[in-house]
C-alpha cells in the first residue's frame, strides 16, 4: 500500500495555479528528495500532506487514512519556519511534544540537544534562527513517525550541522517509515535519496531512482536538473 | 570524513567498489562481520537501500555472505579475497600504464620510471 | 487531548496576561497605601494611574488574547498548532475557554478597583459605608428593584458571560475567518475588515431585534413614585410609531424591547459554529 497516495491535486492562491493536477504515489522504506526552485510548489505541496492547508482539490492519503487527525498523528513535519513561542525552553518544548504524540521518544530527543550542542534550559527568545531550526529538527527527529516531511532542512546550514541533520535523517530511516526531503540544494544531499521527483511551476517534471538518473544521463542528479530547469526556464 | 564520490557512475557501484578495497585490504577481515547497513549508511552518508543493493552485489560475487538470523559476514574463502585483491591490482595496473603510455612513455620507460620511484622509498614497507 | 490543549495554553497564557493584574492591583495598593498614610502628591498621582490602568487593563487583556490566537491559529506557531493530531476546533475552544478566564478575571479586577476608588471617594468626602449603602438602597427601591434582587443579580451575572462569550466570538471569528486564502492578500487586514463588517451587521441585527422583536420591558411610575418593570409582549417599533402620532405615550409605560438580549445568543452560537467551521475546513496557513 502506498504511504502518500496523491489523485489529481490541484491548488491556487488566488488565479495562480501553484499545484496543477498532481498525480503521485510513494512508498514507504525510503528517503525522496522533492527537488525544485524556488516557488515550483514544494513548500505548498508539503503543507497540504502536513495538514496545514486544507483548500485544494482532489484526494490525498497518507497511509490510506484522508487528510485528518489520524494523518498528523503518523506525520512529522519540519517547516521552514520558526513555530515555537518565545517563552519556552528547549525542555518545555520538549515536553509539549512529549504531551502531543504517542510516537515521541524523549530520551532521544535529549540525546539529540546534546549532540547539537543545544542547551536544554536556553530560551527561544535568546537562540538563533540556526538554534531554533536545530531544536525544531530535534522534535520532529524525536518521533517514530511513519511519514517525516522535511523542508529545507539543510537550507542555509554550515557543513558540520549539514551532516549532522544527515545523520539524524538515515538514523531515523526505517523500512516501514517514508521521509520527503525538500531542497533546491541538491548537489549536497542526492546520494542520500533513493529517488527524486523534480517539482516545476507546480507540476511533476522528472520522477526517478537517482541511480537510474545517473545510469541513463552518465550525469549527477543536480547536473540533471539544471539541465531540466535551464530547459523550463528558457522556455 | 566520507568518501568523495564521482558523478557519473551509479552511488552503488562506487560502493561495492569502496567495499570490495576493504575487503581486499583487510580492514574488513576474512570471516568478520559486516555492519549494518543503517551504521554502513551513516558512514558514508548514502541511502541505505543503495547500501542494501552494494552489499547484494558482493553476495552475488561471493565476497559476503548472511546468515539468516545473525546479519552479513565476509567471505571465509581466503581464494575469494585474494582473486579479488588480484583483481583490483590490476585494474589500476592496467589504468596506470593506459595512462603513462598516453604521456607517451614506452613499457622499458615505465617499468624503470617506477622502479626508481619505489627504490626511493616513497611507499612504507 | 484536550485538557493537555487546555492546559498548555494555560502555561502559554499564564506569564503574560496576569502581570497586567498583578501591575494593577500593585497601583491600587499604592494608591490605598498613600491614601492611608495621607500622602497626597502621591495619592493624586497613583488615583489618576489606577483610572487609566481600569481602563488599560481590560483593553491590554482583549489585545493579548487577539495576538495569540492569530501567532497560534494562523501565524507561524500555527505550523504548531495545526499539526498537532487534534482536531483544530478543539484548539479553537481550548483557547476560548482560557481566554474567557482571562477575560473575566480582568473585568473582576476593574469592578474591585471601582469599589476601591468609591471607599476612598467616600472616606474623603466623610461619608460611611453604611451611608453609602443607604443611599444604594434608596436607589434599589427607586427602581422598583425590590424583591426581585435574585433575578437581577442572575441577569447580571447572565450579561456578563453573555459579553465575555460575545466579544471572544467576535474576535476569533474575525482572525479565523480574515485569514482564510481568499483574504491572504489582505494580511493583517483581513480579520480587521471582517471585524468591521461584523461589528456593523450586528449593530445593525441588534437594533432590529430591539425594535421588532415582540417582547419588551414596559417602564412605569407607580402612585408612590417608584418605577415598576413589567415583560410585556409587544413590540418596540409599533409603540414608537404610536407615541410619535399621539404626541405622548400611549398609557404611562415606556417600552425598551429586549429582542436584541435574546437574538444575541443565537448570533454568538452561530458564529461559534462558523468559526469551529472554518479553522477545521478552511485553514490555510501562510
Amino acid at each position: 500500500m502506498s504511504m502518500i497516495m496523491i489523485e489529481n491535486l490541484n491548488k491556487s492562491f488566488g488565479t495562480k495555479e501553484v499545484l496543477k493536477d498532481m498525480n503521485l504515489s510513494l512508498e514507504p522504506g525510503q528517503i525522496v528528495g522533492l527537488v525544485g526552485p524556488n516557488g515550483s510548489g514544494k513548500t505548498t505541496l508539503l503543507k497540504i500532506l502536513a495538514g496545514l492547508t486544507s483548500d485544494y482539490t482532489g484526494t490525498v492519503r497518507i497511509g490510506g487514512k484522508p487528510l485528518g487527525v489520524e494523518t498528523k498523528a503518523m506525520v512529522s513535519y519540519l517547516p521552514e519556519k520558526t513555530y515555537l513561542s518565545d517563552w519556552m525552553r528547549c525542555v518545555d518544548a520538549i515536553d509539549c511534544f512529549n504531551d502531543f504524540y504517542s510516537d515521541f521518544d524523549r530520551n532521544k530527543a535529549m540525546e539529540m540537544l546534546v549532540q547539537l550542542r543545544l542547551d536544554p534550559k536556553q530560551r527561544i527568545k535568546t537562540m538563533s534562527k540556526g538554534m531554533q531550526e536545530k531544536l525544531q529538527l530535534t522534535l520532529v527527529m524525536g518521533r517514530q513517525a511513519r511519514v517525516y516531511l522535511l523542508d529545507e532542512p539543510i537550507g542555509g546550514v554550515d557543513p558540520a550541522t549539514r551532516s549532522v541533520i544527515l545523520d539524524a535523517v538515515l538514523k531515523q530511516y526505517s523500512e516501514d517509515s517514508l521521509m520527503v526531503f525538500a531542497t533546491h540544494l541538491i548537489a549536497d544531499v542526492e546520494r542520500i535519496f533513493d529517488r527524486v521527483i523534480f517539482l516545476g511551476f507546480g507540476e511533476i517534471k522528472l520522477h526517478e531512482e537517482v541511480d537510474k538518473i545517473r545510469e541513463k544521463y552518465g550525469k549527477s542528479v543536480d547536473e540533471v536538473f539544471r539541465e531540466v530547469f535551464s530547459c523550463l526556464v528558457s522556455l | 570524513m566520507f568518501e568523495e564520490f564521482d558523478d557519473k557512475t551509479p552511488i552503488y557501484l562506487q560502493l561495492v567498489d569502496i567495499f570490495k578495497v576493504s575487503i581486499a585490504n583487510g580492514t574488513w577481515p576474512i570471516g568478520g562481520r559486516v555492519d549494518t547497513v543503517r551504521d554502513l549508511a551513516i558512514r558514508y552518508q548514502v541511502n541505505p537501500n543503495t547500501v542494501q543493493r552494494s552489499l547484494s552485489e558482493l553476495e552475488r560475487e561471493n565476497l559476503v555472505f548472511s546468515e539468516r538470523t545473525s546479519g552479513r559476514y565476509i567471505t571465509k574463502d581466503e581464494g575469494v579475497v585474494r582473486e579479488i585483491r588480484a583483481n583490483l591490482a590490476a585494474r589500476k595496473i592496467s589504468d596506470y600504464a593506459e595512462q603513462m603510455s598516453l604521456l607517451g612513455f614506452g613499457s622499458e620507460e615505465i617499468l624503470a620510471m617506477t622502479g626508481r620511484y619505489l627504490s626511493e622509498g616513497n611507499i612504507g614497507g | 487531548m484536550f485538557s493537555k490543549l487546555v492546559k498548555h495554553e494555560f502555561r502559554a497564557t499564564r506569564r503574560v496576561i496576569p502581570f497586567v493584574f498583578l501591575l494593577t492591583v500593585f497601583i491600587a495598593g499604592m494608591m490605598t497605601v498613600s491614601v492611608a498614610l495621607n500622602l497626597e502628591a502621591i495619592v493624586g498621582i497613583t488615583m489618576g494611574l489606577l483610572i487609566i490602568m481600569l481602563i488599560a487593563e481590560v483593553i491590554i487583556t482583549y489585545a493579548l488574547i487577539v495576538w495569540r490566537y492569530y501567532k497560534t491559529m494562523c501565524g507561524n506557531e500555527a505550523y504548531l498548532s495545526h499539526t498537532l493530531p487534534v482536531k483544530p476546533h478543539l484548539l479553537m475552544w481550548s483557547k476560548f475557554l482560557v481566554s474567557f478566564v482571562w477575560v473575566a478575571i480582568s473585568y473582576l479586577v476593574l469592578a474591585a478597583c471601582m469599589v476601591l476608588l468609591i471607599i476612598i471617594f467616600a472616606k474623603g468626602t466623610g461619608t460611611t459605608l453604611a451611608e453609602i449603602f443607604d443611599q444604594l438602597k434608596i436607589f434599589w427601591q427607586a427602581f422598583g428593584l425590590r424583591g426581585h434582587e435574585v433575578t437581577v443579580i442572575v441577569s447580571i451575572i447572565g450579561l456578563f458571560i453573555l459579553s465575555i462569550v460575545s466579544g471572544l466570538t467576535q474576535i476569533f471569528f474575525s482572525v479565523s475567518l480574515g485569514s482564510t486564502s481568499k483574504l491572504h492578500k489582505y494580511g493583517i487586514g483581513g480579520p480587521i475588515l471582517v471585524y468591521v463588517v461584523l461589528y456593523f451587521v450586528l449593530q445593525i441585527v441588534s437594533m432590529a431585534a430591539m425594535a421588532l422583536v415582540p417582547l419588551a420591558f414596559a417602564v412605569q411610575t407607580t402612585e408612590a413614585g417608584e418605577l415598576s418593570f413589567r415583560i410585556v409582549s409587544r413590540n418596540m417599533l409599533e409603540w414608537f410609531i404610536e407615541t410619535i402620532r399621539n404626541g405622548e405615550p400611549v398609557s404611562n409605560a415606556g417600552l425598551v424591547g429586549i429582542g436584541s438580549y435574546l437574538i444575541l445568543p443565537v448570533l454568538v452560537a452561530v458564529l461559534l459554529y462558523a468559526t469551529a467551521r472554518i479553522v477545521d475546513r478552511h485553514t490555510s496557513v501562510r
